[in-house]
């Protein structure tokens, strides 16, 4: 029977005897199901035609195959369907691997989850160099569910196995080859005829099918004994390492139960436990993480808007963050200028942008010269503002000071070019009012950067009152151009993730002026899954620097925002945290103890208002914080700050730490429930006062049973 | 030199491998090294002496790569959790590894410079790839200008590194005939079949638990391969085992197998210190280097070699153990040594109870000297041939 040759998303060629099948369904060849479909129906076509005698599957663009269409995933919510779907693509795989006919896989790009899993079912695998190769399935609260898990131990061994599947991380090309993932690394443009010239090896039975099928390839299997062992220790290793996600000790389990003589029967379970991980609240915010993140700055406001291209960025101030943001543009291709007062102030800048490449460097990913190159080419400094004058974006990052930034902006405004966009990284000025001296205040924006600037993922754009739609675009995809995920926000005292940040954490002073042991409220808040303690991260930031960002909110938000009399008292101790060397903790000896200072300020604090010692659950120290924290986001919708909860919870997970297991503070208020969080907002309420006072919104959502996310 | 004498020897069953198949071994989900290390300590309890007065561990294993790697012995100490103060060491004589570990253990402590020494013996065939499986897989890269330079034609590499080819060849060499070598293998499943209803091997097994493909645990202590209930008809019915034409069949060939072995050597002074009752004495040992294109042949020059330093005539043997890597080794060397047929193999061979290549050596002086113990004879002597043209041979005196 000859096979079909006209598909949608697959180009077929038969040549001598040899079926290239080219896999093109952009942007990156993501199975989805009809794409899946129509794979399945080439190669159960050409097993059929007598005509065709070997298979040679590859793709076009970038990638072989991407993976799993996440979507698909994320919308089915029983275990049923789910696990006939996967259980359908299971079985073609295993189709494959038995099949008639060999199978090649031309890797061309890069071949992830799915695409790595067709890849091994495949008799024969080249890659083109420098492509990657993983199951990255874990990173979003997935294990891999078509045989990865059977398959890729038998070609690398148990213990390379277990590092890329519970990791996630892929491999390279020449990585894959030196651990027997992959048989071929072939030039890109040799890498069809070399997959087609493996074909005829078959053909020819030089190379044997049945010895090329990875269920068969016994030898890199271990014994019962050293699998109980490393599974158990891997085990162990993952359950301490990965706190609150689920799939690596899914994906040690299929491994470890698995890896038996009877691969479908370890795949049939491999399935049963990806079902597991893909029902479970983790996956399904991860991938709501990952699939929000790909959304992210997605803005209806700015749809149809052509960004400007931007070309040369001037940096002001070469700082801790303006030497990280030079990072970002020398690493993303920018003709870039650094401004400073002075030449000190510029070497310094130079010194610290050298710095931040010191990372990469160690870790051999760029070389020295490299760098030493790309800074002669791309980077020069000035004390000249005036060199600014063609610039098509100017990043400034100098003192925390109204005067000061009004003042520089005030001379750029009067020689840039008009479509100059100004842009401010302030972290706590408001940027309307910086932008009221420009004669077109539409033009600026706030990129707001994180410490430290080249590695934080974040970038949260502010939208100050007067701000284009065209600035707004044009600094969407200049985020995207420098790796960043943009969160668009409006203006306002701390705009969204600090003042979010700082009530997430700053209910805990409350819960410590009650009685509740502060140690407790450290722990507790980590275990939830957050990077840092309340305490630990005030020492960190500074515990002045908390206390007037405070006292803004107090100035500009209204009584609500009033300071807490214990923030007073411990501000007043003048232990700053870190930078004094005490701060909650005292930092002076070989590790830190508590702060002799702070702890008598509590305890008399406690002693004066007659409060004893509280016992209270960690879920109750968890509930009062993230009641708080809902609270303030639902105040910040209403005030117009922000209004996407998906980008506000991408904020708070790239920007602050919170767990991504958890998918932000608004998923969890939707798990919580409005009206649960209500009511514990009215119970706070009465017990600390009106910081607690439910917001409208919450109120509104309580009755009508309303949620944040609308999917 | 001092007399050293054998005070222990134990072994696991011998599981039928199936490198393409390794579901159906018993042992395929167990390593050769673990196999080995169940025993060591056994062996040690059993012999009533403590592993730290083990001046020597020397195992053999004839594909010590992939999993079957040992650093240089150390892992067999360290899997059977010996103190690390007991030195180790591999050895790599192919089939001839452990008896080669014997002949090492008994040099050290016939010229004083050791009283105890262990040695062992292992092999996984399922497990490990053999053969042209090993370069495939890249874990054995032989020095390829063997194959196809002029000056290295007369090795005749491809008959050389094929066991069944250099079989084959001796045959062609001899006046045996394929009945002449089923009937040998019949023997040796009826023989090995007999010692396993009478208990014989339980004398020298360690049963082992293993997980079987099914998930059940099984207990194996008899060896897989044995079948008592062959026939003459169904091996003659055997196709060739490597080329069209041949008389070599799998049914006259020893199967792969997997398997571990250990024996404690010890001066004959230590073994009285202890009050241990030895099973024998090694009195001599021998190698020789023959053609490897028929290296079924190794047994008769070896065994010469050790006979004549023992100062024994062949008719001095009350019994001999011959490994039958293939039936036409032990027809051979029967022949050639002027052997009374029924003083060899008495327990049925390699042919039915299987060669793991590493464990084989040990398996054949412990059996030979639990066979002089059982029926009282005074000398032994156990032979093996070896690809690549060699042969090994011990001869042992029973302990009365």
């Amino acid at each position: 029977m000859k096979m079909k040759r006209d598909f949608k998303m697959l180009k077929v060629e038969i040549q001598q005897g040899i079926a290239v099948l080219r896999m093109d369904n952009p942007p990156v060849n993501q199975l989805s199901e009809h794409f899946s479909g129509e794979i399945a129906e080439a190669i159960t076509g050409a097993f059929q035609d007598a005509e065709v005698k070997a298979i040679v599957l590859t793709g076009t663009g970038k990638n072989f195959i991407a993976g799993a269409d996440l979507k698909e995933i994320y919308r089915l919510k029983e275990k049923e369907p789910l696990f006939r779907k996967v259980k359908t693509a299971a079985d073609f795989l295993n189709q494959v691997e038995l099949g008639p006919k060999p199978v090649i896989a031309a890797i061309n790009g890069n071949a992830l989850g799915g695409g790595l899993e067709t890849a091994l079912a495949c008799h024969y695998r080249l890659a083109s160099k420098g492509v990657k190769l993983g199951l990255p399935e874990v990173q979003v609260g997935l294990i891999p569910g078509t045989g990865g898990t059977q398959r890729l131990p038998r070609l690398i061994g148990l213990v390379n196995a277990l590092e890329m599947i519970t990791t996630g991380n892929p491999v390279t090309a020449e990585k894959a080859e030196s651990r027997g993932l992959v048989d071929e690394v072939i030039e890109p443009e040799n890498l069809v005829p070399a997959a087609v010239a493996a074909a005829q090896r078959f053909i020819s039975r030089e190379i044997s099918l049945n010895s090329r099928r990875t269920r068969f390839k016994y030898n890199r299997l271990p014994s019962t004994g050293e699998l109980k062992a490393v599974a158990n220790s891997a085990k162990a290793t993952a359950v301490t390492k990965s706190k609150g996600y689920i799939a690596p000790v899914k994906a040690i389990e299929a491994m470890g139960k698995g890896l038996s003589f009877d691969i479908e029967a370890d795949i049939d379970r491999e399935i049963h436990l990806f079902c597991d991980c893909a029902l479970s609240d983790v996956a399904k915010n991860l991938i709501g993480t990952f699939l929000n993140t790909r959304a992210a700055g997605r803005l209806p406001r700015i749809e149809g808007i052509q960004p400007d291209k931007i070309k040369k960025v001037v940096m002001l101030g070469g700082g801790v963050m303006g030497s990280g943001i030079v990072h970002l543009l020398l690493t993303s291709g920018f003709d870039t200028v650094l401004w400073d007062i002075s030449q000190d102030a510029l070497q310094k800048g130079m010194a610290s942008i050298r710095k931040t490449f010191d990372y990469p460097i160690r870790k051999k990913m760029l070389k020295q010269t490299d760098l030493e190159s790309m800074i002669e080419k791309q980077l020069s400094t000035t004390t000249s503002l005036e060199d600014a004058k063609d610039a098509d974006l100017i990043i400034e990052a100098v003192l925390e000071d109204m005067k000061v930034k009004q003042e520089i902006w005030k001379k750029l405004d009067a020689f840039c070019k008009p479509e100059t966009i100004f842009a401010t990284n302030t972290s706590a000025l408001p940027i309307t009012e910086i932008a009221s001296v420009l004669t077109d205040p539409g033009r600026m924006i706030g990129l707001h950067f994180f410490n430290p600037a080249q590695r934080m993922q974040l970038l949260e754009i502010i939208c100050a009152a007067k701000t284009s739609d065209e600035t707004l675009a044009t600094s969407v995809a200049f985020a995207r151009t420098i790796r960043k995920t943009p969160i668009v926000v409006n203006d306002g005292p701390g705009f969204y993730l600090s003042r979010q940040l700082i009530t997430l954490l700053g209910g805990s002073v409350y819960l410590v002026a009650d009685g509740v042991d502060e140690n407790q409220i450290e722990m507790a808040v980590k275990d939830f899954g957050m990077p840092m303690g309340p305490a630990e991260l005030d020492d960190l930031t500074g515990i002045d620097i908390g206390y007037h960002v405070k006292k803004t909110f107090e100035q500009k938000l209204g009584d609500r925002y009033k300071i807490h009399p214990l923030t007073e008292l411990i501000y007043q101790t003048g232990c700053y945290g870190r930078k004094t060397g005490s701060g909650y903790m005292d930092y002076s000896g070989d590790r830190p103890v508590p702060n002799k200072k702070v702890v008598e300020v509590v305890q008399k604090y406690l002693r004066d208002n007659g409060i004893s010692p509280k016992q209270v659950s960690d879920q109750e120290i968890i509930d009062s914080m993230l009641a708080l924290a809902i609270n303030e986001a639902a105040l910040m919708i209403e005030e117009g700050v922000c209004d996407r909860p998906q980008d506000m919870d991408l904020a708070m997970i790239y920007g602050a730490g919170f767990p991504p297991y958890r998918g932000g503070i608004l998923r969890y208020a939707d798990k919580w429930g409005s009206a649960n969080v209500y009511e514990k907002l009215v119970e706070l309420e009465n017990r600390y006062g009106s910081r607690f006072k439910p917001a409208a919104l919450i109120k509104e959502m309580a009755n009508s049973g309303k949620k944040f996310y609308q999917d | 030199m001092r007399e050293v004498v054998i005070a222990g020897y134990l072994r696991t069953a011998q599981s039928r491998s199936r490198p393409t198949d390794p579901s159906k071994d018993w042992f395929g989900r167990m390593r050769a090294d673990e196999l080995l290390a169940k025993v060591m300590p056994e062996l040690v309890k059993r012999s009533g002496i403590d592993a730290g007065e083990i001046d020597d561990f020397i195992v053999g294993c004839a594909q010590a790569v992939g999993e079957q790697v040992t650093f240089g012995g150390r892992f067999s100490i360290f899997m059977a959790n010996f103190p690390y103060t007991v030195p180790a060491k591999l050895v790599d004589q192919q089939c001839g590894s452990s008896m080669a570990a014997i002949h090492m253990g008994f040099l050290e402590i016939a010229t004083d410079n050791a009283d105890i020494v262990m040695v062992g013996g292992m092999e996984n065939m399922s497990r490990v790839p053999m053969g042209g499986a090993t370069t495939d897989s890249g874990l054995a890269a032989p020095n390829l200008a063997l194959f196809t330079a002029p000056e290295y034609r007369h090795w005749e590499m491809q008959t050389t590194m094929s066991m069944g080819l250099t079989a084959q060849k001796l045959l062609s060499q001899t006046d045996f005939t394929r009945e002449d070598m089923d009937k040998w293998a019949l023997r040796s499943h009826q023989l090995a079949e007999k010692a396993i209803q009478e208990g014989f091997f339980d004398g020298e097994i360690m049963p082992i638990e293993v997980e079987q493909a099914d998930g059940s645990i099984m207990t194996v202590k008899r060896d897989q391969a044995v079948r008592g209930d062959t026939t003459l008809e169904a091996l003659a019915r055997l196709k060739p085992a490597f080329n069209e034409g041949h008389q070599i069949t799998a049914g006259n060939s020893s199967p792969v197998n997997a398997a571990a072995s250990a024996m404690i050597l010890m001066s004959k002074e230590a073994a009285h210190a202890k009050g241990i009752k030895p099973l024998a004495t090694i009195r001599s040992i021998g190698f020789a280097g023959v053609n490897p294109t028929i290296m079924g042949v190794g047994p008769v020059p070896a065994s010469k070699k050790a006979l004549r330093k023992a100062g024994l005539e062949v008719q001095a043997i009350d019994f001999w153990e011959i490994n039958e890597a293939f039936c036409i080794v032990a027809l051979n060397c029967i022949k050639e040594l002027g052997i009374d047929p029924e003083k060899a193999n008495v327990m049925g061979g390699g042919t039915a109870i299987g060669h793991p290549m590493g464990a084989t050596g040990i398996r054949l002086v412990g059996t030979l000297a639990r066979v002089l113990q059982e029926k009282g004879g005074r000398y032994g002597c156990a032979n093996a041939c070896i690809g690549g043209g060699q042969g090994v041979a011990t001869v042992i005196e029973r302990t009365p």
